[in-house]
């Protein structure tokens, strides 16, 4: 071995960590050789000032420092997140968190305003609309004449009325639009009674035409059917405040067992009892101007004998006849078809839907002016 | 004999290529299932049971020991103070991990060894962004120690305690770690192994290579020893 090896071999050789033979073949060496017994010594006195380094104190109030600091730490983690989440031994971002509660808040506002909706969801219906101020006083379009449905809808339950995408979010007219005279029967108004009071506010001429045809004293009915006429001609309902309607869907939905009270709940299309009550008698009120009312009630009778309706009672008034029809279930839609053709009939659309029960029609059959 | 002094050789050059990493908190995998008495044991089960008051002995009873391994380790007695400081907090976190498998003590200074070996890391990569060389042994606090020999001998002492100190600094952090472990604080191989987690053969061969480059540090700095 020469000194380089025996150099490396000097901490081992100081542990007595070599082999006796080992140890004796260094112990030679370093008797003969001067700077590897030297570096020996060196390695000795090293080890020497190693151990007899002299400690360092701990700065004053070290201890207290430190428990502090963990005092602290014990402090939070006996906090309420802490018993709640730390046993658990989860680390749940925030971000996930808070996307739960949003989650969470959406469902349940959705599902509120939804419950909050379905009353204005069943408004029958168009809603008329006077938007470019230059029709004013213009024959058309003729917004007052309201939909076919006006009339029947007063007597269907608003549960059952089809649901129309233009219906759904429409705002109520504004007051400006009921002060032109417009009525729609499918919103309260508050100044109703106003616009049904004879001195009335103008009406558009075609609708002032019309009115002032229903309330002629040429027309021979009685006040009270000229009331009614007059009411359900313009698509008149009687006054049902929001509150009303949303009462009685209420009802219609607690009239249902529970499990289906919840169904209806969750279903956005058409309620089951919705379903149910179309199918029951509807009735609905029109007009019929004929050029001879004789001809036009021979002609209506033709029709109950094709449709299998039956006349249940005919009223002769100086102005007209007023006939009561009631047809079968699965002949409203073939009825109103013919009656088109008997003359003009008002409303001049046919209801949709088509009532799929049994329907009872109350007509009003008029000489053509 | 020199088959004796062949496999001596290779078992060190052996042990050496195989050293890993230390764990954030000493696993001490090697020692098994076996619990070792330790005195610490009744203060380290009151601490598990929350009683933080427990915990404070603890720290009064090692808080010295853990700052000299800290200090000879970085060279710099405040930047230990925080090192230490943040030990104890790591430790009193992982207490509930902490199984028996060692004596307390062993665990603790592993903890300790472990934020300074990060601190270290951090700070060379600082001054190496800021461009200033670092041997580890600049910041040494020369008013640290005792000024109460007469001023000569205290003088010539503090001056051999600072070279030591500075030569401690020149040592790769692996063979520091040892030779403070083993020379300064007078850990057993067996303790040494357990805290850094280490076959004792790489402990003796780090603990070797370590003093022999003390030793010629020192010699180049101040001379012949003898």
């Amino acid at each position: 071995m020469n000194c380089q090896e025996i150099q490396n071999r000097l901490p081992a050789f100081l542990e007595d960590m070599l082999s006796p033979e080992e140890k004796i073949l260094i112990e030679k060496h370093l008797f003969s050789c001067a700077v590897c017994s030297g570096s020996l010594e060196d390695l000795k006195k090293t080890k020497a000032l190693l151990t007899n380094l002299k400690d360092v104190e701990p700065p004053p109030f070290f201890e207290q420092r430190i428990m502090t600091r963990i005092r602290e730490e014990a402090g939070r983690e006996k906090g309420l997140w802490h018993r709640l989440f730390l046993p658990l031994n989860i680390k749940v971002p925030i971000q996930v968190l808070a996307t739960v509660l949003i989650a969470v808040l959406a469902f349940y506002v959705y599902q509120k305003n939804e419950s909050e909706m379905k009353p204005l969801e069943s408004f029958p219906g168009p809603i008329p609309r006077y938007e470019n101020d230059n029709n004013k006083g213009q024959p058309s379009p003729p917004p007052i004449v309201s939909s076919p449905m006006d009339a029947p809808a007063q007597r269907v339950p608003e549960s059952s009325l089809p649901e129309s995408g233009q219906q759904r979010f429409t705002p109520a007219p504004s007051p400006d639009y009921f002060g032109k005279g417009i009525q729609s029967g499918d919103y309260p108004r508050p100044n109703q009674e106003k616009i049904l009071s004879p001195p009335g506010p103008p009406l558009p001429p075609a609708l002032a035409d019309r009115e002032k045809e229903m309330t002629s004293p040429g027309t021979g009915f009685s006040s009270k059917d000229q009331g009614r006429f007059q009411k359900q001609e313009f698509g008149q309902k009687e006054e049902r405040p929001l509150l009303e309607l949303k009462e009685k869907e209420k009802k219609d939905v607690a009239a249902l067992p529970a499990d289906e009270s919840r169904k209806s709940k969750s279903q956005p299309a058409r309620p089951k009892s919705a379903v149910a009550v179309l199918k029951m008698a509807v009735e609905m009120d029109l007009t019929v101007q004929v050029g001879e009312v004789n001809t036009g009630i021979r002609e209506i009778e033709e029709i109950l004998g094709r449709t299998g309706a039956r006349m249940t009672e005919r009223q002769h008034h100086p102005g007209g006849e007023f006939l009561r029809i009631e047809i079968p279930a699965g002949k409203t839609a073939l009825f109103l078809d013919r009656l088109e053709s008997v003359g003009r009939m008002t409303p001049d659309k046919k209801p949709f839907p088509i009532p799929e029960g049994p329907a009872t029609v109350n007509i009003k059959i008029i000489k053509r002016p | 004999m020199l088959e004796l002094s062949r496999s001596t050789r290779r078992r060190f050059s052996y042990n050496g290529g195989g050293e890993t990493a230390l764990p954030e908190i000493p696993d001490l995998g090697e020692a098994g299932e076996r619990i070792v008495e330790d005195e610490d044991a009744g203060f380290v089960t009151r601490c598990r049971q929350g009683e933080t008051e427990a915990f404070s002995a603890l720290v009064r009873k090692y808080q010295k020991k853990m700052l000299n391994v800290a200090f000879r380790m970085i060279g710099d007695y405040e930047e230990a103070c925080d090192v230490v400081q943040e030990a104890f907090l790591s430790c009193y976190r992982a207490i509930g991990k902490f199984r028996g498998e060692a004596r307390f003590s062993t665990w603790l200074c592993g903890i300790v060894l472990n934020r300074t070996r990060t601190f270290l890391k951090q700070k060379a990569a600082r001054r190496q962004r800021e461009g200033i060389s670092f041997d580890g042994s600049e910041n040494l606090k020369t008013e640290l120690f005792s000024l109460d020999e007469s001023a000569e001998e205290g003088l010539e002492k503090q001056e051999l305690e600072n070279s030591v100190q500075n030569c401690l600094g020149t040592l790769d952090n692996d063979q520091r770690e040892v030779v403070i472990l083993r020379d300064i604080q007078g850990f057993s191989y067996e303790a040494i192994g357990l805290t850094l987690k280490l076959p004792l053969g790489t402990v003796r061969s780090r603990l070797f290579r370590g003093r022999v480059a003390l030793k010629d540090c020192l010699v180049k700095k101040i001379g012949p020893l003898r």
